[in-house]
């Protein structure tokens, strides 16, 4: 028992409780739930083995249509479920037995529509222990090429350093007191060094020049400071003052002071994005101010105030990123997300609903929260789903429970039922619409942080007799997007049968920006509706057979050959991807209503270009999300054009 | 609430070992006796629901904690949408035991609800820092500055006291 003060104090004021009865009635309101479930609709379980055998049977139809058998179904609804297993010596194709298939079917995946591909997802990830040691090495951080966590000696916490580039690790302390929580950002790693308990001393390491120095004695909250671009900030720490954030920028050793001195202030929280800072101050109980401040300019706005949610994670340092700032408010009947966008000053609600929307992050596109249902009471229930919402096609997807974080740039996101000793962590491409799950069988993952490219955690063995965490780092390998890197050669080739088969699987394309792929450069323009375009009656009637009616979008293509022989393209081998219907490019007409040449099949010499106008079809309330390269074979499985 | 065990126990035992801790001390941070009593009962009702998975892990006792701590702050988050429900608190919000000086109570029961919890569940159920941040949602470091911080105000008082 911890015999300090305040310890003495808070047990004396335990008020008496009775617990006569209150078994029973939990007892009888538990077996009375059980009833229930019995005699009434049918257990979740049951419904989605009801719905996977409707699935089976739907896709045995299709695939008997197609000419192939069970056996090729049966593969396929084994790669649908294919879950990533970390051994000793890296990352293998865990192909699951039914048991585990039906676990991960009734885990995050498959129930929010996430396909967790094979093909790619051994060839995207790679996993490595960083740390084998038999110590505690805890809480990593990662951006760019440098890891940095916190490792116990022994005696105390130390921060170490790993530079992905070199391979190097580094002890940056070595004394008798905690250092604790570091961060990094470009060269420079802050943590916080001090006893246990506090107060915290800032210290700031310079791997360019190996100097470390202080930046505030004393005067620093556990762990929330953040550090980005050319700026560190933190709120600081006085008696008699609170509300005061303290900005440096580092390359000029500038100083600035944010705030202080009102009385009213009980709290205070400040992210920066390397430019702005988001300053949250708490004015009263649950009610707080957000204020954000200019460093170029340095003038300051309140951009919200009132019922905002005063949750400031430690580790959730992504409230303001992209030009954009985040946070969760009550509508006075439940929780809110609410986004500011800085270049045009405006305010969006992104949810109006009944459930409780709370700890949102925010990445390049999309944003991330966690959403707990309200019980009848109006009371947020006990269990969280991680809601992720793409900004520019306003669509909002369940990516499983538990405790979500997205990467700044957009690309990935992950979650796990638990924040610390999680059986599962899941890592979510956003361009790709792929669910990992990276944690190995027998360990607990902890405190997990996803950065571009790479998810960062340490984990636990279970039923390990020594206490020992190391760092893992999962790696993603050169992916999505319209980079200039090149991808390389994809070695996946579409499946046996009789008829043309189309297979996305390459990069996603933003709009208008130019992929630079192996061979080739290619840009999508943003789809644009056709409303007269000539969809032929057959393709029609297909879709109104199905009670949807399609709609016709066309892109504007741009393909140049950047090799020294001749490039085969195709129409057929972009895909739009929308909200709930996607295909692959048409031509139906030699140029589109408003008058384009329409792109088809043809020969680019190196060196040469063509610009063209690729049909896609949506059902008609659809939007478009997303075009992906595919490849498209000929009857005779000869790929004729795929991305490199 | 002791050190989390690992052996296996019914959804009774642990009611039986944990229920009046777990209400005491969330009464503590809530300030009200009947608002944890209804969280940690709402999460004893959840784990005989699920106690056939949740009997698997080998930290039952956790889980309990977190929900009922999850339960607590939702309420809490409620009551500001529940205006009647409020006044009802406000009018039955129990005293601390007489032997705290109304001071240092007022004082603790002023400081946000994140540094009431921290605290109640640090010093009276005698958790660990990574057990609270477990049960909170929130890292090791963060419970260690909300202890801090709620140290600080208080230490003033304390002294005097």
């Amino acid at each position: 028992m911890k015999q300090d003060e305040l310890g003495r104090v808070l047990r004396q004021m335990v008020p008496p409780v009775d617990e006569t009865g209150i078994w029973e009635k939990i007892e009888s309101q538990a077996k009375s739930a059980h009833r229930e479930e019995g005699n009434g609709k049918p257990k979740k379980g049951g419904k989605r083995l009801a719905l996977r055998f409707a699935l089976v049977g739907m896709a045995m139809i299709v695939l008997v249509a197609l000419g192939l058998g069970a056996s090729a179904l049966l593969e396929h609804l084994r790669q649908d479920r294919v879950v990533l297993v970390i051994t000793e010596d890296g990352v293998s194709d865990g192909t699951t037995s039914d048991d585990t298939a039906t676990e991960v079917a009734g885990g995050s995946p498959a129930q929010t529509h996430i396909t967790a591909d094979s093909a790619f997802a051994n060839r995207r990830w790679s996993v490595a222990q960083i740390t084998d040691n038999n110590v505690m090495d805890e809480v990593p951080v990662a951006q760019g090429n440098l890891l940095a966590w916190r490792a116990h000696d022994t005696h105390d916490y130390e921060i170490m350093t790993f530079d992905f580039e070199t391979g190097t690790t580094s002890q940056l302390t070595d004394n008798q007191v905690d250092d604790w929580e570091p961060k990094v950002y470009g060269s420079h790693v802050v943590w916080m060094e001090g006893e246990r308990g506090g107060p915290w001393t800032l210290r700031l390491y310079d791997t360019n020049t190996g100097a470390t120095r202080q930046i505030a004695d004393g005067t620093v909250r556990y762990g929330q400071y953040q550090l980005k671009g050319d700026l560190l900030v933190w709120p600081h720490l006085q008696d008699g003052i609170i509300g005061e954030v303290k900005v440096l920028r580092l390359s000029t050793g500038e100083a600035l002071t944010i705030g202080g001195g009102d009385a009213e202030v009980r709290d205070v929280f400040a992210r920066t994005d390397g430019r702005y800072v988001l300053v949250a101050t708490e004015t009263g109980q649950e009610s707080w101010d957000l204020l954000l401040y200019d460093t170029a300019s340095g003038t300051q706005e309140k951009i919200a105030g009132g019922a905002i949610v005063g949750d400031w994670r430690y580790l959730d340092d992504r409230r303001l990123a992209d030009g954009v700032v985040v946070w969760s408010a009550s509508d006075g009947h439940d929780e809110e997300i609410f986004l500011y966008e800085i270049a045009s000053g405006t305010t969006t609600q992104l949810t109006n609903n009944e459930v409780s929307d709370i700890e949102p992050e925010v990445g390049r596109g999309y944003v991330l929260w966690a959403r707990s249902p309200l019980q009848s009471d109006g009371s947020s229930s006990a269990s969280r789903e991680v809601i992720l919402y793409d900004r520019r096609s306003t669509h909002e997807q369940i990516l499983g429970q538990g405790y979500g974080r997205l990467a700044e740039d957009g690309t990935l996101a992950i979650w796990s039922e638990y924040p610390q000793k999680a059986e599962e962590l899941w890592v979510y491409d956003t361009d790709r619409a792929e669910a990992t799950n990276l944690a190995e069988a027998g360990s607990q993952a902890s405190w997990p942080d996803v950065v571009e490219g790479r998810v960062v955690w340490y984990r636990e063995l279970t039923g390990a007799q020594q206490p020992s965490a190391e760092v893992m780092v999962a790696t993603f390998q050169p992916t999505a997007g319209t980079t200039s890197r090149e991808y390389t050669m994809i070695d996946w080739l579409p499946g046996q049968g009789t008829k043309p088969m189309y297979v996305a699987g390459g990069p996603a394309l933003n709009w208008g920006e130019v992929a630079t792929l192996k061979g080739r450069a290619v840009s999508v323009g943003e789809p644009i509706e056709d409303s007269e375009a000539a969809i032929p009656l057959d393709e029609t009637n297909r879709w109104t057979s199905m009670g949807m009616q399609p709609k016709a979008v066309y892109s504007l293509v741009t393909i140049t050959n950047t090799g020294n022989t001749a490039l085969t393209y195709d129409a057929a081998e972009f895909e739009l991807e929308g909200n709930g219907s996607g295909s692959n490019g048409r031509t139906y007409s030699d140029t589109t209503s408003d008058g384009h040449q329409t792109l088809g099949r043809g020969t680019l010499s190196p060196g040469e270009s063509v610009e063209g106008a690729v049909y896609f079809i949506l059902r008609d309330k659809d939007i478009p999300v997303k075009v992906r390269l595919g490849a498209a074979a000929g009857a005779t499985r000869v790929v004729f054009a795929s991305w490199q | 609430m002791g050190p989390l065990s690992s052996t296996p126990v019914t959804p009774e035992v642990l009611f039986h070992r944990h229920y009046r801790n777990l209400v005491g001390a969330l009464a503590v941070a809530s300030g009200s006796c009947e608002l944890a009593a209804d969280a940690v009962q709402d999460a004893f009702l959840e784990l005989c629901k699920r106690w056939d998975r949740i009997s698997g892990y080998e930290k039952a006792e956790a889980w309990l904690m977190r929900v009922a701590v999850n339960r607590l702050r939702s309420e809490q988050r409620s009551i500001r949408r529940r205006a009647a429900m409020l006044l009802r608190l406000q009018e039955r919000h129990e005293q601390p035991a007489p032997a705290v000086p109304s001071a240092v109570a007022d004082v603790f029961r002023s400081l946000p609800a994140r540094q009431r919890l921290a605290c109640s569940l640090f010093y009276i159920l005698d958790l660990s820092l990574e057990e609270v941040a477990d049960a909170m949602g929130i890292s090791p470091g963060a419970v260690g500055s909300h202890l801090h911080r709620a140290r600080t105000s208080l230490r003033p008082l304390l002294e005097e006291w």
